[in-house]
């Protein structure tokens, strides 16, 4: 088990597999005359290696799905480029994803109880993307969803592959969405909040099969979550999201252990942990995510900041580098 | 589970459930929610009960607010609130007993023991101002005027942390943090003795949901009412309780001091579940959680209900159900014989 562990990973190569440069998303909310828009993703930058985890954090409404859902192509961006493997993927197939990117980048979501369909055997949900994506056929398929429910732990396959979803816990719903994305053997998973769902005693069984298919596939992942716990679980990066923005980005367990950016240091010290009693830190920034239609200039997290400066009020700060891949957006550093 | 058996903390008591059962009644069968659970909640004091979903937990909540409803029958125990049966209150309060209290159920719920539900949005009427829903309640329990009552709404307000200007909002112009806020201050209206807190912050962002619990622990030393707490979130249960009981599939497993389950659980399920969360301090090490997943309990495991997901499952759990004994001082642990207790410890 312990060589299992991100810690004793071998590092991932440095040639990035995906990389999002400025993305934005606007959505037109109300009023033909006079539309206002939600901002949900301001200049988003980062990229994914093989067989690299990279999590990224933040509130409800922070552009975390959002994020996930213009890269696997469900929303059209505003603005900004998608590279998968140095091609930029909004010019190469602009209207919408070819099979080709589909087969390479998958998606777990993070209700298992809605994302798999409730008419159909757990068996012929595998079989659909081996059959569209042309992965086998004839007698191969059958061989390969039990071969895919094996991988995915869900034993003993000739069983589980007879089963409907409303036989199996939420858990071993989540595998199957697992096992499905797996069909296709993608190079990039985006996992949206893939175990928040799920009893507590079954979310680690997940997050370790997600640390597994990275080690011996190489497969890469986007990991969406609210707890940072989780990330620095499985993360090798972490990446802090606030009201659209990316504010701070590096490796987990110096991220965790050196937070910079206010925002970070205030959800870091927010985090439940029994070692502590809830009297011993004081939340210092009151106050909830400000609204994301026509935000006003300057730095989202601004109007909480226990350390705010006049000109975080005027303009968005820009990125700021710190040692060994970590930075951050926030003037107290540029 | 043996009811003589149940622990008797050294403060005075408010709360007491002796060997209570709850079935809910399918066309599949019983399903045995609570199965013969036994603990007490002393004056001042945070319980937490902790568990999985379908645990009992909030079953066991909402029967001691007698607001469970058909299928759900209560088959077997007492629920003793302040000495008085709480599954025996009806319509008309019985004159007092021994110099006992003694209420109608109207005027037990709320005024003496409120709860607080998960989702604040669903737990508010959606078309009612807030003033006006917290003043109905308190002219309805206190004989007070409007006024009166619209002050009252003003100073809870004021408690939670809301500006009184938001008195006349409806629920959808709060953000979900302040809706969350409201219903704490809801259900903080008639000076409760027992506030039951069922998931309260789960909803809500880790920073709001820091912000609202140490106001709640604030309150409560304030005030002086007791909590029980019910989260599937056992690092915050450690962080916010003082005692806490581990469930499993309808029973209790483990019941012990916060820091007693974290430091030196002694019961694989709790062990299992302390495993199963990552930390962001201290070193990255693998963590495996627990195998299996909860088990039907229209069949429930015989024996101990855990066995087929225990690491340390021994034949003997199969057969032997566990009993509940205090193995340490102030520490309850579901035993059965052969199974493995820390040196000191007699089970």
């Amino acid at each position: 088990m312990s060589n299992a562990h991100p810690d004793h990973a071998p590092q991932p190569a440095t040639e990035p597999m995906l990389e999002v440069r400025g993305l934005v998303k606007r959505f037109a909310v109300g009023g033909l005359v006079r539309p206002r828009h939600v901002h949900a993703l301001n200049d988003v930058s980062f990229s994914v290696a093989r067989g690299q985890v990279v999590a990224l954090v933040g509130e409800s409404g922070s552009g975390k799905s959002t994020t996930a859902r213009v890269i696997i192509r469900l929303l059209q961006p505003t603005a900004g480029e998608i590279l998968l493997d140095g091609v930029d993927v909004l010019k190469s197939e602009p209207r919408k994803a070819s099979l080709d990117f589909r087969r390479r980048v998958q998606m777990i979501f993070q209700d298992p109880f809605s994302s798999l369909s409730p008419n159909h055997s757990i068996g012929y949900q595998l079989e659909r993307p081996l059959l569209i994506h042309k992965r086998a056929s004839g007698r191969q398929v059958r061989e390969k969803v039990h071969e895919l429910l094996a991988t995915a732990g869900l034993n003993p396959p000739e069983e589980m592959a007879e089963k409907f979803p409303f036989e199996l816990s939420g858990g071993q719903r989540q595998r199957v969405a697992i096992a499905r994305a797996l069909a296709v053997e993608p190079e990039l998973i985006l996992a949206d909040e893939p175990i928040s769902m799920l009893d507590v005693s079954i979310r680690m069984g997940v997050l370790n099969l997600m640390q597994r298919l990275k080690e011996e596939r190489g497969i890469g992942f986007l990991y969406i979550t609210h707890d940072l716990a989780s990330a620095r679980y499985i993360g090798d990066r972490t990446m802090v999201m606030y009201a659209g923005h990316v504010v701070e980005s590096g490796e987990s367990t110096e991220l965790m252990e050196n937070p910079k950016h206010p925002y970070t240091q205030l959800l870091l010290a927010a985090v439940p942990n029994p070692q502590a009693g809830l009297t011993t830190k004081t939340v210092q920034a009151r106050g909830e995510v400000p609204s994301l239609i026509d935000p006003p200039p300057g730095c989202p997290f601004a109007p909480r900041c226990p350390q705010v400066k006049d000109i975080c009020r005027q303009a968005m700060p820009t990125t700021t580098n710190l040692a060994s891949g970590h930075w951050l957006r926030c003037h107290l550093y540029s | 589970m043996d009811t003589n058996t149940a622990p008797t903390p050294k403060k005075d008591v408010v709360l007491d459930i002796r060997d209570l059962y709850v079935e809910y009644l399918t066309p599949r069968g019983p399903v045995q929610a609570v199965d013969g659970v036994s603990f007490t909640i002393g004056r001042g004091e945070v319980f937490g009960l902790a568990g999985e979903s379908g645990c009992g937990k909030s079953t066991i909540a909402h029967t001691i607010l007698r607001v469970l409803r058909p299928p759900a029958v209560v088959t077997g125990g007492q629920i003793l609130y302040k000495g008085v049966d709480v599954l025996e209150l009806g319509d008309e309060a019985r004159p007092a007993v021994d110099g006992k209290p003694s209420w109608s159920l109207e005027a037990f719920r709320w005024a003496e023991v409120s709860m607080v539900f998960q989702s604040a949005m669903n737990s508010l009427n959606p078309v009612v101002r807030i003033s006006d829903q917290i003043i109905d309640t308190v002219v309805k329990h206190w004989k007070v005027t409007p006024k009166q009552a619209r002050d009252r709404a003003a100073e809870l307000f004021d408690i939670v942390n809301i500006d009184k200007r938001r008195l006349d909002a409806y629920p959808h112009e709060l953000s979900g943090g302040m809706r969350q806020r409201a219903v704490i201050a809801m259900a903080l209206a008639l000076k409760p003795s027992l506030l039951i807190m069922d998931e309260p912050t789960t909803a809500l962002d880790v920073v709001v949901q820091r912000d609202i619990l140490q106001q709640i622990e604030q309150l409560q030393e304030q005030l002086g009412f007791s909590i029980l707490f019910i989260t599937h979130d056992l690092s915050l249960m450690v962080e916010f309780s003082d005692r806490i009981g581990i469930m499993y599939a309808g029973d209790l497993v483990e019941m012990a001091p916060a820091s007693e389950i974290f430091s030196n659980p002694i019961h694989p399920y709790t062990q299992g579940l302390l495993t199963s969360f990552p930390s962001i301090t201290g070193e990255r090490r693998p963590l495996t959680g627990i195998p299996g997943s909860p088990p039907n309990l229209i069949t429930p495991p015989p024996g101990c209900r855990f066995h087929p997901r225990c690491t340390k499952c021994q034949p003997v759990e199969t057969v032997a159900a566990p009993r509940f004994e205090e193995v340490l001082p102030g520490h309850w642990v579901a035993v059965h014989a052969g199974m493995p207790l820390p040196t000191g410890a007699k089970g």
